[in-house]
């Protein structure tokens, strides 16, 4: 897992992953809006975003229409069909991306802080690029904001 | 003099010019030689003892907040009217609001309480004079609190997270150009960002709570006065850390209910946004826990911004029972009128017509002190109905019959007198049909679920069908008509 895209949030919040139960509760819930059922052919603890990012080779945080695109044309590229072993790496990968609820859900069990870089053109992704991505926020920002919003 | 910006405007800009010195003798902590030790081992928990090598350091520190504070109240310019006591705490809160995102080494374990415990810092007091103003500043492990007459509260003041996330300086335009749909993009990220770290906080300070509670068990028979003493700040701050999570929740909710009566969101934007929108929610039921893992009752102040969450939730989800039932039970527990008879027509209608968006047995437990013995009858019932409605394959397993009967017994565990006065209006022959309706999905479970979920069906149909006498005078107290 790359540092880069990472950032702990505590450090006994690493070494209490395990027991974090997940942020949108899946299976025992009468939730209709937020449960999300996974697939169960899913391997979720092992894929983390950086992984599935460098499978499906896009940004963690890309809007989902840019995830859905690039994975349409994966799928034109390898057809499930031919490429049967190569889909149940991408399929995964797709869904973890595409769906930003999941996404937020795996920050949370995992213990880490999401850090919303991104390093994708203005062209290809016109919302969410480079020159819109988000640096953590410091106390300066957090002062001209509340100069910005009171008056 | 008309275009003198506002004392608390020119307050804040003397903060901004002088931010850089609070900061550098934040940072200046890391210059000491044991410092490093400390960071690696720290996880949120003062020292028993004081250390004496960093007395000059502490000693230093507070001499330098000190003077930056005088620098900062000025350069302002304030006279000795606008030093009002609220005016000093509205300071207190933006000043809070800021320290809240200064980190050291960009290491979340090395906050301002990580400085606090380092120095010792908790409970030091100063008292300075700006121009006519007197007042004093309080440090503790929660932040920083001024006052005029040396009244401070256990859990210094914060502002709402929607203050500085852009929220309520987002402007919308009516048909938004490209730099509208990627700023609003971008605030939902920051939104979602800001709100899994602010859950991270609530944990963090939940568990540094729970440490506390747990070390002063021993003070109950040794000393019982101290330990009484104690018990109430941690119950104040619990109240007060509940307020600023559940408020900011209350800002984000809204922010999320006047987007989404736009028609045309751009689809990424919407798919964001309803992220947001499961993510508050999730984090809302965390902040419903306290009362069932430590017995915590919740002031009224907490329960106005929980009354306030559900219905900027209402305003996006009419639909939803979970807000709906919500609704009712803080209501209830303020002592305000709540009319149930809308949510009693609606359970007992289609079951397709509503939704169930998360288990409202965490809002219900939470407030179960508040409710006289009638209501919680009614909405244990209700509860039973919904979820049987709503689960699939309909049945309740062992895991809903066990959270049913801890509804049932909460009450019971806290040391509070029971209420007797309802102002829950309900038609008796709703209840009625509510109850029956309970009964028999209970009947049913009984007839299929064997051991431990057997046991917890009984108990939960032998509280639904128990006495009915004082329920029926509270049911008549309840509804007049």
């Amino acid at each position: 897992m790359s540092h880069q895209t990472l950032e702990p949030r505590r450090r006994a919040a690493v070494d209490i992953k395990l027991l974090r139960l997940e942020l949108v509760p899946r299976g025992r819930t009468p939730c209709e809006q937020i449960s999300h059922e996974w697939s169960p052919a899913q391997p979720t603890e092992n894929l983390s975003p950086d992984a599935a990012a460098a499978l499906l080779r896009v940004d963690i945080w890309a809007p989902q229409s840019v995830v859905r695109e690039r994975y349409k044309k994966l799928q034109l590229r390898y057809p499930p069909e031919q490429f049967p072993e190569r889909h149940v790496q991408l399929r995964p990968a797709f869904e973890l991306l595409s769906e930003p609820v999941v996404r937020l859900n795996w920050f949370w069990q995992s213990g880490l802080i999401p850090n919303m870089t991104s390093t994708l053109q203005p062209t290809d992704s016109p919302l969410w690029n480079r020159d819109t991505s988000l640096n953590p926020m410091t106390p300066e920002d957090a002062l001209n904001a509340l100069l910005e919003a009171r008056f | 003099m008309a275009d003198r910006p506002s004392p608390e405007k020119r307050l804040l800009e003397g903060l901004r010019h002088n931010w850089s010195a609070f900061s550098k003798s934040l940072a200046s902590v890391e210059q000491h030689p044991q410092f490093n030790d400390f960071l690696s081992q720290y996880r949120g928990h003062a020292e028993s003892v004081p250390v004496e090598s960093r007395e000059p350091l502490r000693a230093f520190f507070l001499a330098h907040w000190k003077s930056s504070f005088i620098e900062c109240f000025n350069q302002a310019a304030l006279t000795a009217e606008d030093l009002s006591e609220e005016f000093l705490k509205e300071f207190e809160a933006s000043f809070n609001m800021v320290v809240h995102y200064w980190l050291g080494r960009n290491d979340r374990n090395f906050q301002f309480r990580t400085v606090v415990h380092f120095l010792g810092l908790a409970d030091a007091q100063f008292a300075f004079e700006v121009g006519e103003g007197r007042f004093s500043f309080r440090v503790s492990e929660w932040g920083l609190s001024f006052s005029q007459r040396g009244l401070f509260d256990a859990f210094p003041r914060r502002h709402s997270l929607a203050r500085v996330c852009g929220v309520s300086s987002f402007v919308e335009n009516a048909e938004p150009s490209l730099p509208d749909e990627q700023k609003l993009f971008r605030t939902i990220r920051i939104l979602q960002r800001e709100f899994c770290l602010l859950m991270d906080e609530w944990e963090h300070c939940n568990s540094i709570l729970a440490v506390k509670q747990f070390s002063i068990r021993k003070l109950h028979q040794t000393d019982p006065e101290q330990g009484q003493a104690i018990l109430m700040e941690i119950a104040s701050v619990r109240n007060a850390l509940a307020r600023w999570c559940v408020r900011s929740a209350a800002d984000f909710q809204k922010f999320i209910a006047r987007l989404g009566g736009r028609k045309s969101l751009h689809a990424d934007v919407a798919a964001e946004l309803s992220a947001l929108d499961s993510l508050v929610l999730a984090g809302f039921q965390k902040f419903l826990l306290p009362a069932s893992v430590s017995r915590h009752v919740y002031s009224n102040d907490v329960l106005i911004e929980c009354l306030n969450w559900v219905d900027a939730r209402l305003e996006i989800h009419p639909d939803d029972l979970f807000s709906l039932i919500g609704a009712l039970v803080f209501h209830a527990a303020l002592n305000r009128e709540g009319d149930a008879n809308a949510l009693c027509e609606r359970i007992l209608g289609r079951s397709f017509e509503w939704t169930l968006s998360a288990d409202p047995s965490a809002a219900l437990k939470s407030v179960c002190w508040g409710l006289t013995r009638f209501e919680h009858r009614f909405f244990s019932a209700a509860l039973v109905v919904v979820l049987d409605s709503k689960l699939a394959p309909s049945i309740l397993d062992s895991h809903w019959l066990q959270t049913l009967a801890s509804v049932v017994e909460m009450p019971g565990t806290f040391p509070l007198p029971d209420k007797t006065i309802s102002d829950l209006k309900i038609a008796s022959d709703n209840f009625e049909k509510i109850q029956s309706r309970a009964v028999s999905t209970l009947e049913r479970c009984c007839a299929q679920s064997r051991d431990e979920a057997l046991q917890a069906a009984r108990f939960v149909l032998e509280f639904l069908r128990s006495d009915p006498q004082t329920d029926e005078d509270a049911c008549d107290e309840g509804d007049p008509s």
